[in-house]
């Protein structure tokens, strides 16, 4: 008779749960500590980039295209613009950076700050304030963006993030390294991304109140984006902060409530406010 | 985050549906290895001179078995850290005693007395191509002998 074989002799005897965890826990890290790395560099990198270079750079991009045809509104972009020299006054740019507003007819609430100090507005964030109050402080969050250099610095860390993920998951034909860089990644950049954002809000906090003495009004929009928003991503996977936490940031930049309560808020101008149509004839 | 989730919900079943076929699979081959532990299998080619009065018959058995989806995400982990793939590890082993468990049935049931020359053949299904099942298949066959008098009686009784 056979002698009986010994069990287990040609299997490790580690458990496969902590096989696996210990190599997610290393790729997860490596992931994170390339990413990171690689946003430090963007960021130091993107000092070199001189603001003309920028403004170059936006024109011949297909950035430039996000803000074709946004200048058929004449009198909103002026008063837009108005509204970020004002604003942009009291924020002290560098030498040199102008800040250029565009306004969009869309339904979309929403604005962004681009390439080349470039802000677009649209008539659906518009529509989601009460006052001038409100509005300023969005135009002052996308100037701060421009301030800061955040436009360039995303568009330089987009660059260096997709290098990175090649750069890993091309010498592995295993697309699961891809795939946790990729979600790692993405949590990473949002990270930085919430930093900017939060620094933004503050600097227009501070631009409002130097421009208007109150911040009552300011966090309209957020307050209506709070209403409306259901997003089932974890705090992990967003580019910005909760709204409710952007909300307390303006609340609490007014220190002085009773005296803020006595200054008016600006209202809107009638034209911006009306349909859009009676604006296009 | 939905591919997270979905990724996720695809990992714990492969690892609960995986873990629990793969126990259920080494129990069962260690209790028919202790029945066919009498059916000696040799892998010498020359068969003893004492094997008089035999005839004798090929005799095989072959497997496949697929890995889970957590197994497929773990060795692709391992293949960038590089190191043992534990993971393959315990499905190698399963499909090799398994095939040569179904051979000994199978010459068991033919009334064979003893296996000479056994061999295994291993064949990966999908060769390494992306997106494909990774599954192994086992081929285990030897020479079977079995008295042709009438007295000797095979040791495995089927």
């Amino acid at each position: 008779m056979h002698p009986e074989i010994p069990e287990g002799i040609n299997v490790s005897k580690t458990h496969p749960l902590a096989d696996f965890g210990l190599m997610l826990v290393g790729a997860v890290g490596i992931v994170i500590i390339i990413f990171i790395a690689a946003q430090l560099l963007a960021g130091v990198l993107v000092r070199f980039i001189s603001f003309e270079t920028e403004t170059r750079l936006f024109q011949n991009s297909s950035f430039a295209s996000l803000i074709e045809g946004t200048s058929d509104f004449p009198e909103k972009t002026a008063y837009i613009q108005n509204l970020a020299d004002q604003l942009s006054a009291r924020m002290d740019l560098p030498e040199g950076m102008q800040i250029t507003a565009h306004y969009s007819d869309e339904d979309v609430p929403n604005a962004f700050a681009t390439l080349g100090g470039n802000i677009l507005i649209y008539q659906g964030l518009i529509d989601e304030v009460s006052s001038e109050n409100g509005l300023a402080m969005v135009v002052a969050h996308e100037i701060a963006h421009i301030k800061n250099r955040d436009p360039i610095m995303s568009l330089g860390r987009g660059v260096v993030s997709m290098i990175g993920i090649i750069a890993l998951t091309g010498f592995s034909d295993s697309s699961v390294m891809g795939n946790i860089a990729g979600f790692t990644g993405a949590g990473v950049l949002s990270k930085f991304s919430r930093d900017q954002e939060s620094y933004a809000d503050e600097e227009a906090v501070s631009a409002v109140m130097a421009l208007y003495g109150t911040l009552e009004g300011a966090d309209d929009f957020f307050a209506a984006m709070l209403d409306e928003s259901s997003s089932i991503n974890p705090i992990f996977f967003q580019t910005h902060p909760p709204t409710q936490a952007r909300i307390e940031r303006i609340n609490s930049g007014s220190q002085d409530t009773s005296r803020d309560r006595n200054i008016a808020l600006t209202p809107l101008p009638d034209f911006l406010t009306a349909d859009v149509a009676v604006d296009a004839e | 985050m939905i591919d997270l989730i979905i990724f996720l919900v695809l990992l714990s079943l492969g690892y609960f549906f995986g873990s629990w076929n793969e126990k259920r699979h080494f129990k069962s081959i260690r209790e028919r290895e202790s029945k066919f532990r009498p059916l000696k299998v040799i892998g010498s080619r020359r068969v003893p001179e004492k094997y008089t009065e035999v005839e004798s018959t090929v005799v095989g058995g072959s497997v496949v078995i697929s890995i889970d989806y957590f197994k497929m995400i773990s060795a692709s982990l391992r293949n960038f850290f590089g190191g043992r793939v534990s993971a393959y590890e315990t499905l190698v082993e399963r499909a090799r005693r398994e095939a040569i468990l179904r051979m000994k049935e199978d010459a068991a049931s033919w009334g064979a007395q003893v296996i000479f020359n056994q061999r295994i053949e291993t064949a990966s299904i999908s060769k390494g191509a992306k997106g494909q099942i990774g599954a192994v298949e086992v081929y285990a066959y030897g020479t079977a002998l079995r008295s042709t008098k009438s007295s000797v009686a095979s040791p495995v009784a089927v």
